[in-house]
C-alpha cells in the first residue's frame, strides 16, 4: 500500500479523499490555491503544498505543478477527487510517466470514454442500449437539419467533451436549431476548449439513473447498484438516492441496467471507480449516456446503502490488490438520500452566493453523515462551484430516510451566505418526491406548481424582535461596530471579561 | 426601545422592555398593535435563543439575513431618528441601472452604448462560481452609459449598464 499520496483537488472532495487516507493510515498532501489557503482540506491534511493563484486554470488545473508538489513532497500516488484534472487523460499519463500512480482507470480508458461520442459508439459496440442520435460531431446547421428531421423533434445538443450542462440545448423546433447550435458550439468552445457539438433525441421526463461498477486492474469487475440523481437543476444534481424508487418497484432493473454498465466498462478495459450515466423513460427502457472516469460527487449515498468504502477501494485497486468482493457478495440495504448544499440564493433565481461563512450548526445524531468542505469563518471564494457540503442520510427505507433528511436539515444553520438549505426543506416534504415520482425536469415544475413557503406573523414577530434585539445589542455591547470581524472579537472580549 | 423594522414591502413598528432575559414587545404595523412576551437569551454570538411560552426558537441573525425555523428573513432595523434619512435611494425616474448582482467576470457584453433595447433583451453575461448569468433589460430603453466590459471583473452592486 502506499505511504503518502497527494490529493490533487479542493473542498468538500478533498476532505473525504485525507480522511480516508488517514483511517488507512497514509500520509496526506493537500495542493491549495490563494483562494484556498486556509481551507479545511489545508488545515486536515499532514501536508500542504501552494499551486498557483485562485483561477483553477493557474493552480488545480496546472498538471505541472500539481506533479511538482508530488515529487516535492514523494508522494506515491494522486487521487484526482473529481472535476478539475480528474477525467484528464493526459494528466494519467503524466502521472504514470513520473512514476506515480494515478488512482482511476487508465489514460487509455479515460480517452476511450472521455468523449461522449467515442462512448457511445464503444457502448453501442458493446451491446449496450443508446439514445437515438448520431455519434459524429455535427459540423453545420444543414446538417444538424437533416440528423434532427431523421429522429424527430424534440432534439438536445451536446457539447462533444462537455458536462454540467454547458454546451447543452434542447430544441423543440427546426427554425430555432442553427441559433441553438451556435449558441452550444461557443460555449462548449469556451468551456472545453473544443466547440464539437453532436446532436440526440430528447427523451421526454427521462430519469437519470447512473450505475457505479468498480474493477481490478487483473479483469475483475463488478457494479454497485444505481443512484437516482434526476432531481437536476441546470444539469447540475441536486438530490441523489440509493435505491432509486424505480428499483423498488422493479428490483430486476437493477441487474438489467448492472448488466449493461459492465458491458461498457469491460468493452474499456476499464479499472478503479466509475460510472455509467443512464436515462430511463417511462416503460423503463434505459439508454446509455456517458461514463464518468471518476469518484462521483454522490458515492456516499453508495457507501451508506452497500456498506462499502469506495475511496479506502480505489486506493486498494491502484494499489493492485484484487478486488476481494464478488457480485453476489453485493447487497443493497435501507435508503440513502444525499442533498447537495450549495452557495446559492433560492430566491434569486439560485445565484452563487461567495462570501464569508458567519455561522455553522451542523446536523449529527443517528443516521446522519455530513462531507463538508467548510467551517466557520470560512471565505467561500468565487472562484471554484460553489459546493459547500453534501448531507447524507440513511435509514431502514425510503419514507424513514426522508423523515431523517428533514430532521437533519432543520439542524442544519448556515448563515453569512445563502444557501439552498430550505430549498431541500420544501422538497423533500413534496407529495410528489415522497410518491418517487422524479424526473429530470422535476425540479423546474416543482418550482412552477408551488409557492416559497409562507410564514405565520407569529414567526415574523419572533424574526423582528431578534433582529431588533441584536442592533441595539450591538450599540450597547460594542460601540463602533464596524465590521462582522470586530464583532466576533468583540463578542469574544466580552466572554473573557466575565 | 423602540425600531422600525422593515420585511419585504412591510414595516414593523416595534417598542420592548427589556428585564432580565424577559422582553415585553409590542408590534404595531398600520395602526393595529399585538403584545408578546418571550425570553432572549444569546447564545452563541449572533445567535438567540427565545423561548415564546413553553415554544422554543432558535434564532440566527447575520447583519440582514435572520433565519428561524427553516425560514430566512431580510430584515432591515431601522433607528426611527434616521428613519427619514434611510427612506431614500428609490425613484430617479427613467433612469434604471443595471448592476452586477454578485463579484465575478463579465463575460460578454452584448449591447452597445447608445442602442435601443426591449424589455427582457440580454445585456451583459457575468459569471460566478462557473455559472453564467445574463443581466437583462428590465424594461424597454436605451443605453445611455456602459461601463461593462468584457473580461473585465465586478464587484456585487457595481453598476454595468445605465437604462434610459
Amino acid at each position: 500500500m502506499f505511504r503518502k499520496v497527494l490529493v490533487a483537488n479542493r473542498g468538500e472532495i478533498a476532505v473525504r479523499v485525507i480522511r480516508g487516507l488517514r483511517e488507512m493510515e497514509i500520509a496526506s498532501v493537500a495542493v491549495y490555491s490563494d483562494a484556498d489557503r486556509g481551507s479545511l482540506a489545508v488545515r486536515m491534511a499532514d501536508e500542504a503544498v501552494y499551486v498557483g493563484p485562485a483561477p483553477s486554470t493557474e493552480s488545480y488545473l496546472r498538471v505541472d505543478r500539481i506533479l511538482d508538489a508530488a515529487r516535492a513532497t514523494n508522494a506515491e500516488a494522486i487521487h484526482p477527487g473529481y472535476g478539475f484534472l480528474s477525467e484528464n487523460a493526459d494528466f494519467a499519463q503524466a502521472c504514470e510517466d513520473s512514476g506515480i500512480t494515478f488512482i482511476g482507470p487508465s489514460a487509455d480508458s479515460i480517452r476511450r470514454l472521455g468523449s461522449k461520442t467515442a462512448a457511445r459508439q464503444l457502448a453501442r459496440a458493446a451491446g449496450a442500449p443508446i439514445v437515438p442520435g448520431v455519434e459524429e460531431a455535427v459540423s453545420d446547421g444543414a446538417e444538424a437539419r437533416r440528423i434532427a428531421r431523421e429522429i424527430g423533434f424534440p432534439v438536445l445538443l451536446k457539447a462533444a467533451a462537455g458536462g454540467g450542462g454547458k454546451g447543452m440545448r434542447r430544441v423543440d423546433r427546426e427554425e430555432d436549431l442553427e441559433g441553438a447550435l451556435r449558441d452550444a458550439s461557443s460555449e462548449a468552445e469556451r468551456s472545453f476548449k473544443n466547440g464539437e457539438v453532436y446532436i440526440e433525441k430528447l427523451v421526454v421526463r427521462p430519469r437519470h439513473i447512473e450505475i457505479q461498477v468498480l474493477g481490478d486492474r487483473h479483469g475483475n469487475l463488478i457494479h454497485l447498484g444505481e443512484r437516482e440523481c434526476s432531481l437536476q437543476r441546470r444539469h447540475q444534481k441536486v438530490v441523489e438516492e440509493c435505491p432509486s424508487p424505480v428499483m423498488l418497484a422493479y428490483p430486476e432493473l437493477r441487474h438489467a441496467m448492472g448488466a449493461a454498465a459492465l458491458k461498457v466498462a469491460g468493452a474499456a478495459g476499464y479499472y478503479n471507480a466509475g460510472t455509467c450515466e443512464f436515462l430511463v423513460d417511462e416503460d423503463r427502457n434505459f439508454y446509455f449516456l456517458e461514463m464518468n472516469t471518476r469518484l462521483q460527487v454522490e458515492h456516499p449515498v453508495t457507501e451508506l446503502v452497500t456498506g462499502l468504502d469506495l475511496v479506502r477501494l480505489q486506493l486498494e485497486i491502484a494499489a493492485g490488490q484484487r478486488l476481494a468482493l464478488r457480485q453476489e457478495d453485493v447487497t443493497w440495504r435501507g435508503s440513502a438520500i444525499e442533498c447537495r448544499i450549495y452557495a446559492e440564493d433560492p430566491d434569486r433565481n439560485f445565484m452563487p452566493s461567495p462570501g464569508k461563512l458567519v455561522q455553522l450548526r451542523e446536523p449529527s445524531g443517528p443516521g446522519v453523515r455530513l462531507d463538508s468542505g467548510v467551517y466557520p469563518g470560512w471565505v467561500v471564494p468565487m472562484d471554484y462551484d460553489p459546493l459547500l457540503a453534501k448531507l447524507a442520510c440513511w435509514a431502514e427505507s425510503r419514507p424513514a430516510a426522508i423523515r431523517r433528511s428533514l430532521r437533519a436539515i432543520g439542524e442544519y444553520a448556515i448563515g453569512g451566505i445563502h444557501t439552498n438549505l430550505e430549498f431541500f426543506g420544501r422538497i423533500l416534504a413534496d407529495s410528489e418526491f415522497e410518491a418517487g415520482r422524479l424526473h429530470t425536469g422535476f425540479i423546474d415544475d416543482f418550482l412552477s406548481r408551488t409557492a416559497p413557503l409562507g410564514h405565520s406573523d407569529d414567526l415574523l414577530d419572533v424574526a423582528a424582535i431578534a433582529a431588533a434585539f441584536h442592533a441595539t445589542q450591538e450599540r450597547a455591547a460594542v460601540p463602533a461596530v464596524a465590521s462582522t470581524d470586530s464583532r466576533w472579537r468583540a463578542a469574544g472580549m466580552l466572554e473573557l471579561l466575565r | 426601545m423602540k425600531r422600525i423594522v422593515r420585511y419585504g414591502g412591510r414595516e414593523l413598528t416595534l417598542e420592548w422592555a427589556v428585564a432580565g432575559e424577559q422582553v415585553v414587545a409590542v408590534v404595531s404595523e398600520e395602526g393595529a398593535g399585538r403584545a408578546t412576551e418571550v425570553s432572549v437569551r444569546q447564545v452563541e454570538p449572533g445567535v438567540y435563543s427565545i423561548l415564546r411560552g413553553a415554544r422554543s426558537y432558535e434564532v440566527r441573525v447575520i447583519e440582514r439575513v435572520v433565519q428561524t425555523a427553516g425560514r430566512a428573513f431580510e430584515i432591515d432595523v431601522i433607528d426611527p431618528r434616521a428613519a427619514s434619512a434611510r427612506r431614500a435611494g428609490f425613484g430617479k425616474d427613467g433612469r434604471q441601472e443595471i448592476t452586477a448582482p454578485m463579484p465575478g467576470k463579465i463575460v460578454r457584453v452584448l449591447v452597445e452604448e447608445g442602442a435601443t433595447v426591449e424589455e427582457g433583451q440580454g445585456l451583459v453575461v457575468v459569471e460566478a462560481m462557473k455559472m453564467q448569468n445574463e443581466m437583462k433589460a428590465p424594461k424597454a430603453g436605451r443605453v445611455i452609459a456602459l461601463a461593462a466590459r468584457a473580461g473585465a471583473s465586478c464587484t456585487a452592486g457595481q453598476v454595468l449598464v445605465t437604462l434610459e
